[in-house]
């Protein structure tokens, strides 16, 4: 069985290890590099291209979300995600709209790090209530703000993944959503990934329009 | 009664009054007063002889003539005459006499038994001209004799078809000087105040247009009544400054330019424009100026009395239909008003031209000038109210403006207050923010990785040591998310802490039931607040946890009816027992509620323990 390939990039060494051994406990993962900062990490990326990138938004040199714009820079197919030290959801919901597809806490215990990129492997995406309360904001300024100049920019949301989002918001799992919308716990996941997917395109949109309106594009 | 019919019963009333205009022109001429029964002169004797004086008339020979003579209309055919009147007196009057001539045409001397005592101007060419002045000549009574006494008068005219002499009164002057006075006030000093009005006006009115050049009326009308002043010197100037013949020309021009300017100003004023009509009557002025090229007054009076005052004629028929159809059309009042002073010109146009044409009686003389006063009235107040409702609606503009620039001025200040109030908020979240990264980098960073230090060793010791790094990071945490805005939203609040809760919980093997409904967030939900509320919060959820032994715990939330919201969690243990509502850490519980003005209920039984954490009214964030 292939195995999937992660490349790490923590500045902790302390953490680093901790990962590296969180891995190393995985039969069906396989560590490829574990760089301590952007630059590494960024030749990293390009030369091995993993699955799974594991990546501290902090680093000394620069910040991770730059690393995850490069996958898509890149057109690389490998999946993102953030090692949030603190739970700090206003940084992680960064890395989202660059195009991060999870996250992790860094101490949360080996086997709640093993499912989390499990269940991002599988296609889902975990939420908190904080992300999901800044994805409501965030979509709503996108159509009152610039983009109502070019509507056809954005990805509204629709009134089920509204629905959903504020049910996130206000602390309910995925299954009690499930239960409440009476749909089954796939849909409400597939909902989620399908709600990171139009943040990330929504934001790219905006990028677009605001260096149009800079005059950086032509 | 409907609109039309009013118009049809309006224009019935403007016929009446034409028609009475008529009546009164044509046959019941002003005549100024009832002249003295024994003093008119109307039986006259004329000779034809070129004397400069009466002491050379001693071979002239005299022919019998009755007044009112009208030389177009008998054989004369020099362009002076003399008159004689022969006066027998008993007895010699007291007082000054005089001799009042109401008409002639052009000029009078009068003599008194040989002695000159007047003439009314120049016999010189070009030669003074008296057409419409009347002439009164006062001398002293010692001039006369008793016996008989003889009254000369010369008369001279440009051309002889133009000369004419009205009866003669011969009276005391006291008895003639009111007719002579109210005569000329009527005819020679009111046309004179008008023609002055009117140029002033036309100098205002040309003053308008080079400020408003694009409002081309007032140029119109200015021209016309410069114009028509000019014609009306021919009523009032003795002394010409030019050939009479050219004068006259001047006059037929003056005359003609006025009556095809009308229909000109009212095709603008009412808002008609008719640029082939307008073109054929500028045409129709240039034309004019070959009147001027004329040899003699016979082909001046034929080309101008008679074809060029034609097309006046044709002018104000038109006129007329253009402005009943507009009436009709648009029911539009000015265009009656218009109408009105168009008819007046019309009728004392049509007379006027009679008389010069030789149609008419010329001793009832000319009138065309006094239908200048209901015309100059009615145009002048049309342009003075348009003048005046130009400055209303520049006035109201103006007002608009300083209303809107005042609106705009608030709205400004509105938006800058707003926009300060925006920027010192986000002052505020980039120092909340600056502090939680602070936190979290630095306490949070340190305990991460301490607790992942601690995780990879498996005795007693630091599991123990992990867990309490554990409480602190959870701690640590409750004072981060208190520091985020978004908290100000309470469902998102309790979400964010059944995430903390979630490890502690299944630890306890203890289920939550979540029924959190959606409720207002509030604008003065301060980050202290969102900290009591949380470490309250963590408080129950901790103490039901350890004492309740209970296996679920419920919480929920809900707006009672006074609109206060309430979070309500639900253990179903064993009860508090021991553990009442004024032990310390209810009353910690109850302090932080009333620090936030809200407040705590707790009922405890063997069936389980209920706190109510009971918040302040919300306001609603606009």
């Amino acid at each position: 069985m292939t195995k999937t390939t992660i490349t790490l990039v923590e500045d902790d060494n302390e953490v680093r290890h901790y990962l590296i051994d969180i891995i190393g406990q995985s039969n069906e993962l396989t560590l490829l590099d574990a760089a301590n900062n952007l630059s590494d990490a960024s030749h990293a990326l390009t030369q091995h291209r993993p699955d799974v990138l594991l990546v501290d938004l902090g680093l000394p040199d620069g910040s991770g979300v730059d690393l995850i714009k490069q996958i898509h820079q890149n057109r690389l197919d490998t999946l993102a995600m953030v090692i949030s030290g603190f739970s700090d959801e206003r940084t992680v919901f960064e890395a989202l709209e660059a195009g991060a597809q999870g996250y992790i806490l860094k101490h949360d215990n080996s086997q709640k790090i093993l499912e989390a990129i499990t269940l991002m492997l599988a296609g889902g995406s975990p939420i908190s209530p904080l992300i999901a309360r800044l994805m409501l904001k965030r979509f709503t300024q996108a159509s009152t703000t610039s983009l109502q100049l070019k509507p056809e920019l954005i990805e509204p949301l629709t009134k089920r993944q509204e629905k959903i989002l504020l049910f996130v918001s206000q602390g309910f799992s995925s299954q009690e959503i499930a239960e409440k919308l009476s749909i089954s716990y796939h849909t409400v996941t597939t909902h989620i990934k399908n709600i990171y997917g139009k943040l990330q395109v929504n934001s790219r949109a905006e990028a677009i329009f605001e260096a149009h309106k800079l005059g950086l594009l032509k | 009664m409907c609109s039309q019919q009013k118009q049809i019963m309006t224009l019935s009333l403007l016929m009446l009054f034409l028609a009475a205009l008529s009546y009164l022109i044509f046959f019941r001429p002003v005549v100024f007063f009832t002249p003295p029964a024994n003093g008119v002169i109307d039986s006259i004797k004329v000779s034809g002889h070129q004397a400069h004086q009466p002491s050379e008339l001693k071979l002239a020979h005299w022919q019998q003539q009755t007044l009112p003579d009208d030389w177009s209309q008998s054989t004369k055919k020099a362009k002076q005459y003399w008159y004689r009147h022969d006066l027998e007196l008993l007895q010699l009057p007291r007082q000054t006499m005089a001799v009042y001539l109401p008409k002639i045409s052009q000029n009078v001397a009068v003599y008194i038994n040989g002695i000159w005592v007047g003439q009314s101007g120049s016999f010189k060419t070009p030669i003074a001209r008296n057409h419409n002045l009347p002439q009164l000549f006062a001398f002293s009574s010692k001039l006369l004799t008793l016996g008989s006494n003889h009254i000369h008068f010369k008369v001279a005219a440009a051309t002889p078809t133009q000369g004419l002499i009205d009866r003669i009164y011969f009276a005391p002057y006291q008895d003639l000087v009111s007719a002579y006075r109210y005569k000329k006030r009527i005819r020679v000093d009111l046309i004179i105040w008008l023609t002055g009005a009117m140029l002033v006006m036309a100098v205002v009115l040309a003053g308008i247009w080079c400020y408003r050049r694009h409002d081309f009326i007032y140029a119109i009308f200015a021209m016309a009544l410069f114009f028509w002043s000019v014609h009306n010197l021919n009523l009032f100037i003795v002394e010409i400054p030019m050939s009479s013949q050219h004068w006259q020309a001047l006059n037929m021009l003056t005359l003609g330019w006025t009556i095809a300017l009308m229909p000109i100003f009212g095709h603008h004023y009412l808002g008609q424009p008719r640029p082939k009509t307008d073109r054929f009557l500028c045409l129709y002025c240039v034309a004019g100026l070959l009147l001027f090229l004329a040899t003699n007054n016979q082909q001046l009076f034929f080309y101008g009395y008679l074809v060029w005052y034609s097309f006046l004629i044709f002018f104000g028929l038109y006129a007329t239909h253009f402005l009943v159809s507009m009436y009709l059309r648009q029911a539009n009042n000015d265009a009656f008003y218009i109408l009105l002073a168009c008819t007046t010109m019309l009728v004392c146009g049509l007379h006027d031209i009679l008389v010069v044409n030789r149609l008419w009686s010329r001793f009832d003389g000319l009138i065309i000038q006094y239908s200048a006063i209901p015309t100059v009235i009615i145009f002048s107040w049309f342009l003075i109210r348009r003048f005046i409702n130009s400055l209303n609606t520049a006035e109201r503009l103006s007002k608009n403006l300083h209303q809107q620039v005042r609106q705009k001025q608030q709205q400004l200040e509105s938006q800058y207050e707003s926009l300060y109030l925006t920027q010192k908020k986000l002052v505020l979240l980039q120092e909340r923010e600056r502090m939680m990264r602070d936190m979290h980098d630095g306490i949070g960073g340190q305990l991460v990785a301490l607790a992942s230090f601690f995780n990879q060793r498996n005795d007693d010791f630091f599991i123990q040591a992990q867990q309490k790094i554990r409480g602190c990071i959870n701690d640590l945490h409750m004072v981060i998310d208190s520091l985020d805005p978004l908290m100000n939203n309470l469902p998102t609040l309790l979400g964010t802490m059944r995430l903390r809760w979630a490890e502690q919980l299944k630890s306890a093997n203890i289920t939550l039931d979540w029924h959190i409904s959606d409720l207002p967030e509030s604008a003065d939900f301060s980050s202290q607040h969102s900290l009591h509320i949380m470490r309250t919060l963590q408080e129950v959820i901790t103490n039901a946890i350890k004492h309740s032994g209970t296996t679920t715990i419920t919480v929920a939330t809900g707006i009672d009816d006074p609109q206060h919201v309430f979070i309500k969690i639900t253990d179903y243990g064993q009860g508090l027992g021991n553990i009442h509502s004024g032990g310390r850490g209810f009353k910690n519980m109850a302090w932080r509620m009333s620090q936030i003005n809200g407040s705590l209920k707790m009922s405890s039984s063997d069936q389980g323990t209920e706190i109510c954490l009971i918040l302040q009214q919300i306001p609603v964030q606009g």
